[in-house]
């Protein structure tokens, strides 16, 4: 395999004409964009499969939309394109998967179309049992509230919160509700049931029930991808996305606060 | 509870924190195990930084350190689950996001605007910048110590997929 | 008056009632009593219809409506 790719550098083992790549990898960086892959992520992939069907890539990443221009050196046909990230869910499985494709390209020379494919079949396919990711993440935020020293009936109330508020959160957000809507609702109903613990007096830890009864609601991929653009110096990328983050983490204490001073909580 | 018990506790609650938060951000079946024990390893190697007797750090050098350390864990452990790096640091930091500070930054900045007597603005204020501050610098803190190692074993860390 | 015991019993009893409302929806949804549109507008090709009739939408077969 080592051979073979050493082979590549220099010509192409797969013919493809710059437009269709162009088209190929235009749909492909929506996809990777969308899944919240990080700039350097999107770039060396792009520029990794330009590279194995012989041509040069040249990129450029705003938040929502990449511009790939395809510059074939043999002929100098020029092709560019913008393609519009797909909205969507983070999806570290769409990311990988996409990755992996660009290594099989340009490890084994998949035509163009088989690539086509496979990228129309990692996308339909990435689906997840709504069910099994609300227990998991009722159960992890319980188990986050025993990190900040919460007891069992802390912990017992922060996963009915987390329950209560994540179901809801799937129901407005497959409703097609704004996002930035749904996480102040979310942190209100997700507050005022973790100041159960206030209300009647139940356990020996109640600001700690209360304060990581919303935890969940904190993006935190976003936060981590924004910092990870900045220190490969796409300012513009990590700005969006710091803000994206920021308008969420001030929504959902919006929501807090008004969960707080309707159950008579005293304000941090 | 003595210092070993609390510190296997954290590590325990940390994995599950991470599994679980893992799900919203939807990673490979098999990266599951991988960002539990990564996530298990650093958060545990935070709380024995932050708390131990002798030194106890500040949260913004334990985060460092517990970052590389899960930076280092990544990079060597996502070649065995055939996942670029970051789809398994990713989530395993997510048990460390200072979401407490962030929240109570902005609780701090709704109360300046609410308040008009001068010394609660002032209590106020500091807690809005104190907390935004520690926010912040974590984050980075923790997106430098991680992303530290890819640059270092930069070979392993952008092959792991292939 | 008591507006935390108000406002916590609200919030408990609409998130109650829509998550049983959700739940009775989806197992009605499986069953022969699913119906979903009670009134519903109806183009005029729907309205004529009968059995046999081109399923190809004709492009001069048009609603009044299409011309306002």
């Amino acid at each position: 395999m080592t051979a073979t790719t050493s082979t590549t550098s220099e010509k192409p083992r797969v013919a493809a004409d710059a437009r269709d790549v162009c088209r190929f990898l235009s749909e492909y960086s929506g996809w990777i964009l969308g899944s919240g892959a990080s700039c350097i992520r999107l770039e060396k992939n792009v520029r990794r499969i330009a590279h194995a069907y012989g041509k040069k890539a040249e990129i450029t990443i705003t938040p929502h939309h990449v511009h790939i221009s395809i510059v074939a050196p043999d002929n100098d046909e020029a092709v560019s394109a913008i393609a519009s990230s797909v909205p969507g869910p983070v999806s570290f499985n769409i990311i990988t998967e996409l990755s992996r494709l660009s290594w099989e390209i340009a490890d084994t020379g998949l035509t163009l179309d088989a690539a086509r494919r496979r990228l129309a079949d990692i996308t339909g396919n990435d689906k997840q049992n709504k069910w099994l990711v609300l227990a998991l993440v009722a159960v992890a935020n319980a188990s986050f509230c025993r990190l900040f020293g919460g007891d069992l009936t802390a912990m017992a109330i922060v996963c009915i919160a987390t329950f209560a508020g994540y179901y809801i959160k799937q129901c407005l957000l497959g409703a097609g509700v704004d996002l930035r809507v749904t996480v102040i609702v979310c942190a209100f109903v997700s507050s005022v049931l973790g100041a159960t613990d206030y209300l009647f007096a139940l356990g020996s830890t109640p600001a700690i029930t209360i304060g990581t009864s919303i935890l969940y609601l904190v993006p935190g991929i976003p936060y981590l991808n924004s910092f990870s653009d900045m220190l490969y110096r796409y300012y513009i990328c990590s700005f969006s996305r710091l803000m994206d983050a920021l308008v969420l983490t001030a929504c959902l204490s919006s929501g807090l606060c008004a969960g707080m001073m309707l159950m008579n909580v005293g304000m941090f | 509870m003595d210092l070993t018990a609390k510190i296997f506790q954290d590590a325990l609650f940390a994995a599950i924190a991470a599994i679980g938060f893992a799900a919203i951000s939807r990673p490979p079946l098999r990266a599951y195990p991988y960002c539990a024990l990564i996530a298990a390893l650093g958060h545990s190697m935070r709380f024995i930084l932050m708390n131990n007797p002798a030194h106890p750090v500040h949260i913004f050098g334990a985060s460092l350190a517990a970052a590389f350390f899960i930076g280092v864990l990544a990079v060597f452990l996502s070649p065995i689950a055939r996942t670029p790096a970051e789809a398994c640091f990713f989530p395993s930091l997510l048990p460390m996001i200072p979401g407490m500070y962030a929240y109570k930054a902005f609780g701090g900045l709704a109360m300046c605007v609410l308040s008009d007597d001068p010394q609660v603005f002032d209590f106020y204020f500091f807690q809005f910048s104190h907390n935004a501050f520690v926010c912040i610098s974590v984050l980075l803190g923790m997106v430098i110590g991680a992303t530290a190692p890819v640059f270092i074993f930069k070979k392993i860390s952008f092959q792991a997929t292939r | 008056m008591d507006t935390p015991l108000i406002t916590w019993a609200c919030v408990v009893g609409l998130f109650l009632i829509i998550l049983s409302v959700r739940i009775i929806h989806s197992i009605i949804n499986g069953s022969i009593l699913h119906r979903r549109h009670i009134f519903e507008l109806g183009s005029e090709r729907e309205e004529v219809f009968v059995p046999g009739d081109t399923l190809k939408i004709d492009e001069n077969d048009r609603d009044d409506i299409d011309d306002l």
